[in-house]
């Protein structure tokens, strides 16, 4: 074998990969820019910073409302929602210190199935290599963090067209309180019976590895310690789904899960809160995962608001 | 394993090292077979059981078939090899499809509905069931001999770049490799290894990169596009509906052949040639002419091994071709999988070519003169892949009311103008993907071997376009990799 074709190989790996960091290095996501931004700035020594964090599902959130409500019985208090789309236990903990560092009174969590979701868990009577080789990639090498090149590749674009009008200003809203989850119009707006039960078939199964096994549920562990170690009361709440898509989950998976609350609230003696079937058949959905951001849908931000109140009369 | 994934990248360098390190002379041979079987026993596990049932079940059929004096019992042994096969196929891939239609029409007389048996199905099953049978057809009609061992035969069914995903081998085709290869060897230096050419290594690294760029620049990137589009088509227009299509043919296209690239590129510098499973079926004339050119090595074997034999001995009665034609495509799109969209892709495909082959049998003289013609080229390349595409529909869609809907869309343009210029701004991004396919797919199609040429390139050329294209393809990854459309079947 032709040593310089070799070469030639790993070079052009190299340079290619190289760019990317270089790119990836000058040109961050949007979200570590807003990020960044958040966790530098100064708050007020005498604001009770309570903090919501987990994914899109956390996101749709009335975080105005909750904060109004919170606010009217402790005025020192500050609600932020710190969630972004796509949040995991194990992408949360890359930023948790910056959170912590913040000081926060009460942080709330919520967690669904799909954050806990890891790739395959189909169980072999044979030992099973594929498994090993992503346990190995994720845990130890750390390769399982989500980047995506094409985001950032598209948005140098974007801007590099900007003056053009062929990419005129994407219409999201991004609220002060909820800094790293935009908003667009479609999440307002609330499906019909129809088209939830289309997605309801077209849900994809999803499957975890169960206590012990699942690496964002020991991420989500490693943080509640950290923030009990730092003395910030901690609530977990499993987020709430629509019917058609509990529905497509198999009662093991259903049983997993509950498992994981479970161990949760047992190890750490804080309070878990079950959402997952609570408004499963309320007209309040922008789509199966997704309470819509809309006036109609408030009574999910009302009874967020609610458990926060609880725990400062605490 | 994924070819585009890390392990299989991993799992390359090493089959490569060790073929470069160790030099034994028996060793290389029993490497691949063993690297083979781990590349499937990695994603299937213990199921890689039916992979070696076939195989023996095929090895020692073969052998007897070979060795049987009386036709009668050869033909008692091939059908032995087909019902084996075919049963194994038949279980785990069409039971549940069977019993849900069973469920479904009893329903209404009453009779209980049979439970799914919920079989996972097997990687790669429909694929190296058809490469197994042919050895044992070929065999059994005296164009072949069998295997000179065990060993031998189970790598020509388990080659890991061919096995999940195809194109599907022949024993024809690739044993005379194996045995040339090794023998050629010994001849001269007496080693059984394979060896690792410099031109091989840079033409295969070339038709990789090539078949990684169509998977991971334009698939997986025209996918949420098509997704996007044919989760709910109701009520979107001809135009977007049209442009869904093209999406979805050229994301299936670019999906399956670039899976076929990496694998006839990885089978290459390994030093077996494994034949092109695509020549570019986006220029087909015809619809004949189109299954000359769209998975090649699948369409060749049914023509082989069902529509000819089907066909023979009537082939001048032009129903008995029709029905022979629809029935070939039929199980054509059953093989893709227990659903009736692939029986209703299968289905037109089979009508359009019967009708164009029972036409061209009528037409050909009075028409002959337009279509050698420019003009009459492109005018049947645009009407073939006017029809193909509508095939796609089929494909794509499960929901038999959007797939209607689509259809209908597709074929009575609805000249609804207005939301065009919305439609084409929001989606800029898949659409210049399209539009920058179908250049390169010119490029390509006018410029023959071009695969060859880029990889003869002068060395520091050659590292150039490497890094152009291995930098698209990651500047433009997504986080979401996708399996490959034909994984599945």
């Amino acid at each position: 074998m032709n040593k310089k074709i070799v070469a030639s190989i790993i070079f052009s790996i190299v340079i290619s990969f190289g760019l990317l960091l270089v790119v990836q290095n000058y040109f961050p996501e949007e979200r570590i820019i807003k990020e960044r931004e958040f966790y530098s700035q100064d708050f007020s020594l005498e604001d009770e910073l309570i903090f919501l964090m987990g994914s899109s599902n956390v996101g749709q959130l009335n975080t105005t409302l909750i904060h109004e409500k919170v606010s009217q019985k402790f005025p020192q208090s500050v609600v932020y929602n710190l969630s972004y789309n796509g949040d995991t236990p194990s992408e949360r903990i890359q930023t948790i210190d910056d959170a912590i560092s913040l000081n926060p009174k009460i942080i709330l969590y919520g967690i669904t199935y799909s954050d806990l979701h890891v790739g395959s868990v189909k169980k072999h009577p044979l030992p099973d290599p594929q498994r090993f080789f992503n346990d190995l990639l994720t845990d130890e090498i750390g390769v399982g963090n989500e980047i995506n090149p094409k985001f950032t590749t598209l948005e140098i674009i974007r801007k590099a067209f900007s003056d053009t009008g062929l990419f005129p200003p994407r219409e999201l809203i991004i609220l002060d309180n909820s800094p790293f989850f935009p908003f667009t119009s479609e999440q307002i707006i609330l499906a019909n019976d129809v088209e939830l039960k289309q997605q309801g078939d077209q849900q994809h199964p999803i499957q975890f590895h169960s206590i012990g096994e699942n690496r964002h549920v020991s991420n989500l562990n490693i943080m509640i310690e950290k923030f009990q170690k730092n003395k910030i009361d901690v609530i977990i709440f499993s987020v709430p789904l629509h019917q058609y898509s509990l529905d497509q989950i198999s009662p093991e998976t259903k049983g997993n899960f509950s498992r994981i609350l479970e161990q949760i609230r047992n190890t750490y003696d804080i309070t878990v809160y079950d959402f997952s079937g609570k408004y499963a058949n309320e007209d309040i959905w922008a789509n199966i995962t997704h309470i819509s951001y809309n006036k109609k849908s408030n009574i999910y931000s009302d009874d967020i608001a609610d458990i926060i109140i609880t725990e400062l009369e605490k | 394993m994924l070819f585009n994934t890390i392990e299989f990248v991993i799992f390359f360098v090493f089959v490569l090292g060790v073929l470069v390190t160790i030099k034994n002379k028996k060793f290389h041979h029993l490497f691949l077979l063993v690297v083979s079987y781990f590349f499937l026993y990695y994603t299937n596990n213990y199921l890689i059981t039916l992979l070696i049932f076939s195989t023996l079940l095929d090895y020692f059929i073969g052998n007897q078939i070979w060795k049987a004096k009386i036709l009668s019992r050869k033909k008692i042994l091939l059908a032995l090899s087909i019902a084996g096969n075919l049963s194994l196929l038949g279980y785990f891939k069409y039971t549940d499809f069977a019993i849900t239609e069973f469920n479904e029409l009893f329903r209404t007389v009453g009779i209980d509905a049979i439970p799914l048996l919920e079989i996972a199905l097997p990687v790669g099953i429909s694929f190296y069931t058809f490469q197994s049978l042919s050895y044992t057809i070929d065999i059994y009609r005296g164009k072949l001999e069998p295997s000179k061992s065990l060993g031998e035969f189970a790598l020509f069914v388990a080659f890991f770049p061919s096995l999940v995903a195809g194109p599907i081998l022949r024993a024809s085709n690739f044993l005379p490799q194996l045995r040339e290869k090794l023998s050629e060897i010994n001849s001269s230096t007496n080693l059984k290894q394979i060896l690792i050419h410099n031109a091989n290594l840079k033409l295969g690294i070339t038709i990789m990169i090539s078949g990684f760029f169509k998977k991971m620049f334009f698939a997986d990137n025209l996918a949420p596009f098509v997704d996007e589009l044919f989760f709910n088509p109701i009520g979107l227009d001809s135009f977007a509906i049209i442009l869904g299509t093209i999406g979805f043919g050229i994301q299936i296209y670019c999906d399956f052949s670039g899976y076929s690239d990496i694998a006839i590129g990885a089978a290459l510098i390994l030093g077996f040639k494994i034949p092109a499973n695509f020549n570019f079926p986006m220029f087909a004339t015809s619809p004949s002419d189109y299954w000359t050119r769209w998975h090649i090595s699948l369409s060749s074997w049914v023509r082989d091994y069902l529509y000819y034999p089907l066909v023979f001995k009537h082939r001048r009665s032009s129903l008995i071709v029709f029905l022979c034609l629809l029935a070939s495509m039929l199980v054509m799109g059953l093989w893709h999988g227990a659903s009736w969209n692939f029986i209703i892709w299968g289905g037109l495909h089979g009508i359009f070519l019967a009708i164009f082959t029972v036409l061209r049998k009528k037409y050909t003289k009075p028409t002959e003169s337009f279509f050698k013609t420019k003009f009459g080229k492109i005018f049947s390349i645009i009407a073939t892949q006017y029809l193909v595409f509508f095939t796609f529909i089929a494909f794509r869609i499960e929901n038999f009311d959007h797939m209607l809907y689509a259809m209908q869309k597709y074929v009575f343009f609805d000249f609804q103008t207005d939301g065009i210029s919305s439609f084409v701004l929001e989606h800029k991004f898949p659409i210049c993907l399209m539009i920058l396919f179908v250049i390169l797919h010119f490029v390509s199609y006018n410029n023959s071997n071009l695969r060859q040429r880029i990889a003869s390139l002068k060395l520091s050329h050659w590292i150039i376009f490497l890094t152009i294209i291995i930098t698209a393809i990651i500047f433009f990854y997504d986080a979401n990799p996708r399996d490959f459309i034909y994984f599945k079947f």
